[in-house]
């Protein structure tokens, strides 16, 4: 029998458990608030980011950085990166939203944008019950920074924050030291083309010509603030070193040679010398997580006496985000970083879209199967298109030991392993050459 | 001198009752039958949208609103809907359908012309301009005005874009007190031209999210649609929907004629300005908050017509619920089939009234006249 | 309380339309005002009709000018019947009748006022076009509903109404326009005070009480169709030679044109008498 003592021992310590873990539980249950400032200088109370809804390309992308991409249910017709966005519901272009629509998706949190719109919408929701964060817009490194900051303190995951800021500064003081090392300071003209009748150019005071600075170049605009209607007078009144587009606008002309026969660019150094440099929309100018980064790729791409590497050529296009976030799940940056030189095939995001379903997922999961797959696009050495047509009817062996490349010219053009078609060649790095292909190799025997 | 029986008063009391009691009898059902169909559509557009909420829930929210407890439970998300985003839409839709639709009739009847709507006056065209001016130098050289109305920026100018230029129009073609309305329309013509010129020149220098911006105002959504709005807009409204009616006669006898409507007794000057007055203030409160919905002054009084004929007195205050009911039933389209986007009302309406108003200029050909 | 005018002229920059006109319109009298074209006929009826304001002179009705009239007072005792009509909405025509009842009007219509619109309608001879739609009609039977408007607005009364016509016989048939004379008439009988703008000379000599001459905008003429109708004013008025007799049925001038004509056809030659 258990003396008095034993049993009001007994219970003290089941008391004093009982104080400690219950606590401990609850807390783990009860949603933990937390209280952001947004846009405005406000205070916004966070409790529940079980369904996000995020507006505004920069704020998706971050979000999805973060990896917090599961707990997002739906975003705006601009988020376009990453490539899993696409498959979320589509809330329709953020200037213009509708409250009950987005209420059916039953958000918890929505994050986004100053720009959001109307006003009244957003206090129907916000009258329903939903918290908005508004992120301060960003037009600088630092404002990227809180940008991020932002967003990762209202979900709860400052150190993966803390990561892409880190990437973000260290890939920004990459660009400034090699800044340090350029010996001219180009004139760059940004041209928006939405077509060829409808051009304009960034003066002072825009996003283009905040990165044009950072970049290492000069606007070759500063008599006005915001955009105007090219004329070719001013153009060449300009007189750019080198022209800088999105690279849907430069599509939108027909390309490079489309691009020289708009008034007066031919006039200019940069119309002469051909030095056009075409750069994906959000990449450039979505002020986000890949910043830094592209910082660093416009440097390389302004700067005449720097040679891109292949990193820069990939990332600037803006068709390889897939191939990209493979390279890098594989561990394979370094070496692609590296002097190399490689000669890459490199399959474009609707190549890997058309892949079969969940055959992506299956290779991103494991990691040697990836590496096997990739290797087996680059080639050692710079093996440009002249070679390649040279090897018809031959095979060539890629960095995956067991895999082989077969040459075929056809009337089409050359064709790799008979089935895959390459669609641009001889876009030269650096550190080795990029063509570009319409579908994924896959070796035979992917172990 | 040729002799004649002298009539005398009364004398030839004949068929003045049967084609006149007819045409009492459809008097009487127009206009309740319309009633009744905008209250079928009110309660289709309460009831329906992306968020699911059962029509025993509605009632629901509505009795608890007037402090009726139901037994029937409801969300809280569920009641926001109902009362902060459906409700007033609805509402806004059968205010701004009605004033849209009975502008329309009267200024047909001004102009003497079917084929008539607000826009011959200037104000979607000044409305547009002022929107457009304000949508891409907002940011610049207007940024003034931007930081000191804030969000009510954008429909205070589009409001004051609108009346001005009709206020232009309406001066252009006064001379000595009389307002020349074929004179209007020409002037209408011009200054439509100049503010269309002027809208061009902002497309050509806006940015992406600019032009989008324009776009999407010019054609029209009831998104703005809150109770706030309706409470600021409510004034403006009413000045075409109460008053207007009252003018019916008159409108009736100008159709004869601005002289004969003159010898009638009517104070035609003092009609015509009325009228202009009441439709820009109306139309222009309207377009200020919601953009430019197109057909609906254009197409909704020529329907009256077809059923009701051409007396004012049917004509108004049918248009005005005819134009409710339209209304009402294409912002309920227009924001259920493509959900979660919103099609833009005003393409809604010239979807459906575009096709419909060919329909009616072809069976009228065959009859010779317009209605 | 007669309707007068005096002193009249409408200048239009240095061209005057009608020059120092005066004019009496007593209630129960039909007074004709005829000339060539161009003569101001119409001009003097839209001042009458208050239309067009005069760069001098004044109408009065009673002792008031018609500026002082309210417009409403003054279309219960006058009314107008222009020369066309541009209606082009699908008015019945019966409702076209009944806007004539319009200055009387408050709220509705009233049984009377839909009786005196059968009434004007039976006067001119268009019931059969009771339910007809307006602009279905013919010229003439537009002119006729358009009349029984102009005759139910001042149908009735206490003070005493007038009637302007202008050119109310043009589009009408022979049978029509005697028919529409004899209303006029018959509204005169009753007490109103019908000015009539007429083309054709022996009409206005059939009916009128007094005949009013215009040329190149002034009085060239007033008074009775006996002393006004000569060979000698007709001449004068219209630069053609006519023969005035004495109406073979009715105590009035019948005027018989006796144009030149350059080639002679049996029909214009002299007849041998």
């Amino acid at each position: 029998m258990m003396s008095r003592f034993s049993i009001r021992w007994m219970l003290l310590c089941l008391l004093s458990l009982l104080l400690v873990v219950v606590p401990a539980i609850a807390q783990d249950e009860a949603p933990e608030s937390v209280t952001v400032i947004d846009a405005y200088g406000e205070e916004v109370v966070i409790e529940d980011t079980s369904r996000i809804i995020t507006m505004g390309g920069s704020v998706t992308e971050i979000v999805f950085a973060l990896g917090a991409g599961d707990q997002v249910v739906a975003r705006d017709s601009s988020s376009l990166y990453p490539q899993a966005v696409n498959e979320l519901e589509e809330v329709g272009y953020v200037r213009t939203l509708s409250a009950e629509p987005i209420l059916s998706l039953d958000p918890t949190l929505i994050i986004t944008i100053e720009d959001a719109g109307p006003p009244e919408a957003l206090e129907q929701l916000e009258a329903s019950g939903v918290t908005i964060l508004v992120v301060p817009s960003a037009d600088s490194i630092d404002g990227v920074v809180t940008k991020v900051e932002t967003v990762a303190q209202a979900l709860g995951l400052e150190e993966a924050g803390a990561e892409i800021i880190a990437t973000i500064e260290s890939d920004y003081a990459a660009a400034q030291e090699l800044q340090t090392e350029m010996t001219t300071t180009p004139r760059v003209l940004f041209i928006y083309a939405r077509g060829p009748g409808a051009l304009s150019v960034a003066g002072t005071n825009t996003s283009a010509a905040t990165m044009i600075e950072l970049s290492g170049g000069e606007n070759a605009v500063t008599e006005f603030e915001g955009f105007q209607p090219l004329t070719a007078e001013s153009v060449v009144t300009a007189a750019p070193d080198v022209i800088l587009l999105m690279t849907r606008g430069l599509e939108s002309l027909g390309g490079v040679e489309g691009l020289l026969e708009q008034p007066g660019i031919g006039q200019t150094p940069a119309g002469e010398n051909r030095r056009v440099v075409a750069m994906d929309d959000l990449y450039l100018l979505g002020f986000s997580t890949r910043t830094g980064t592209a910082v660093l790729d416009l440097t390389y791409l302004l700067h005449e006496e720097f040679d891109a590497p292949l990193l820069t050529l990939l990332r600037a296009d803006g068709r390889f985000n897939t191939l990209l976030d493979a390279v890098s799940a594989a561990g394979q940056m370094p070496l692609l970083s590296g002097v190399g030189p490689f000669t890459i095939f490199a399959p474009t995001d609707d190549a890997f879209a058309a892949l079969p379903e969940g055959m992506m997922d299956g290779l991103m999961s494991s990691t040697i199967s990836l590496q096997s797959v990739l290797a087996y696009h680059v080639l050692e050495g710079q093996v440009l298109a002249e070679d390649v047509i040279a090897l018809d009817g031959q095979t060539v062996q890629t960095l995956y030991p067991e895999g082989q490349l077969g040459v075929s010219v056809t009337d089409g053009g050359v064709m790799l392993n008979d089935s895959v078609m390459v669609i641009e060649t001889d876009h030269v790095a650096a550190n080795g050459v990029i063509h570009v292909i319409d579908a994924v190799l896959m070796p035979e025997r992917p172990s | 001198m040729a002799s004649t029986h002298v009539a005398k008063r009364g004398e030839f009391r004949q068929k003045a009752d049967s084609p006149v009691q007819v045409k009492t009898l459809r008097v009487a059902l127009v206009l309740p039958a319309l009633l009744v169909a905008l209250v079928v559509v009110v309660l289709l557009g309460v009831g329906i949208g992306a968020v699911e909420i059962t029509p025993s829930q509605a009632v629901s929210i509505l009795l608890s609103e007037l402090g009726i407890e139901s037994g029937i439970a409801f969300e809280d998300r569920q009641q926001a809907v109902l009362m902060v985003i459906r409700l007033p839409r609805v509402i806004m839709g059968i205010l701004i359908g009605a004033s849209l639709a009975i502008s329309g009739a009267a200024i047909q009847g001004l102009f003497r012309n079917p084929l008539a709507d607000p826009g011959l006056i200037g104000i979607s065209s000044g409305a547009a301009l002022a929107a457009a001016l304000m949508i891409v130098l907002g940011s610049t050289v207007l940024s003034g005005i931007v930081a000191l109305l804030g969000d009510a920026a954008l429909p205070l100018a589009a409001f004051g874009g609108g009346v001005l230029t009709t206020l232009v129009i309406y001066k252009l073609s006064s001379v000595g007190g009389r307002t020349r309305v074929a004179t209007m329309l020409l002037a209408g013509i011009a200054v439509n031209a100049i503010a269309g010129a002027g809208i061009g020149m902002m497309v050509f220098m806006a940015n992406d999210d600019q032009l989008r911006d324009i776009t999407f105002w010019s054609l029209g959504s009831l998104g703005r649609a809150s109770w706030d709005t309706i409470l600021v807009m409510l004034p403006f409204l009413f000045v075409a929907l109460v008053p207007l009616p009252f003018l019916a006669r008159s409108l009736n006898a100008l159709l004869l004629g601005e002289a004969e409507a003159g010898h009638l007794g009517v104070d035609v000057e003092r009609v015509k300005t009325l009228v202009i007055i009441m439709v820009a203030l109306a139309v222009g409160a309207g377009v200020a908050v919601t953009g430019i919905i197109g057909f609906v002054g254009l197409v909704v009084p020529h329907l009256m017509r077809l059923f009701a004929g051409p007396d004012h007195r049917l004509v108004l205050p049918g248009s005005a619920l005819l134009g409710a009911t339209l209304l009402v039933g294409a912002d309920l389209l227009a924001r259920t089939v493509a959900v979660p986007a919103e099609i833009p009302i005003g393409i809604v309406t010239a979807l459906v009234g575009g096709p419909f108003f060919l329909w009616l200029l072809l069976r009228d050909r065959a009859k010779g006249h317009l209605l | 309380m007669t309707l007068f005018a005096e002193g009249l002229t409408v200048q239009i920059g240095d061209k005057s339309l009608i020059e120092n006109i005066a004019l009496t319109l007593t209630p129960g009298e039909i007074l004709a005002v005829v000339g060539p074209n161009g003569a101001g006929k119409s001009t003097l009826l839209k001042v009458l009709a208050g239309e067009m304001q005069p760069s001098q002179g004044q109408v009065y009705v009673g002792n008031r000018s018609i500026a002082g009239w309210r417009k409403r007072d003054l279309a219960r005792i006058r009314a107008v019947l222009p020369q066309a009509s541009t209606l082009t909405f699908g008015f019945l025509a019966q409702e076209v009748v009944l806007m004539g009842r319009t200055p009387h009007l408050s709220g509705g219509e009233s049984r009377e006022d839909h009786a005196i619109v059968a009434d004007a309608m039976h006067m001119t001879r268009t019931d059969h076009l009771i339910d007809r739609v307006y602009t279905t009609l013919s010229g003439g039977e537009r002119q006729r509903v358009q009349l029984a408007r102009v005759l139910a607005q001042i149908w009735e009364g206490e003070a005493p109404r007038y009637l302007l016509l202008d050119e109310p016989t043009n589009n009408l048939d022979l049978s029509h326009q005697h028919g529409t004379l004899t209303i006029a008439r018959q509204f005169a009988e009753r007490g109103v005070g019908v000015l009539t703008v007429l083309h054709d000379l022996n009409l206005a000599a059939q009916y009128a009480d007094r005949v009013l001459v215009l040329k190149n905008g002034q009085v060239l003429a007033e008074g009775t169709p006996l002393s006004v109708l000569t060979p000698d004013i007709i001449q004068q008025t219209f630069d053609l030679p006519v023969m005035v007799q004495p109406h073979p049925c009715y105590n009035c001038p019948l005027i018989i044109p006796m144009p030149h004509f350059v080639a002679e056809t049996p029909m214009n030659q002299e007849k041998v008498s």
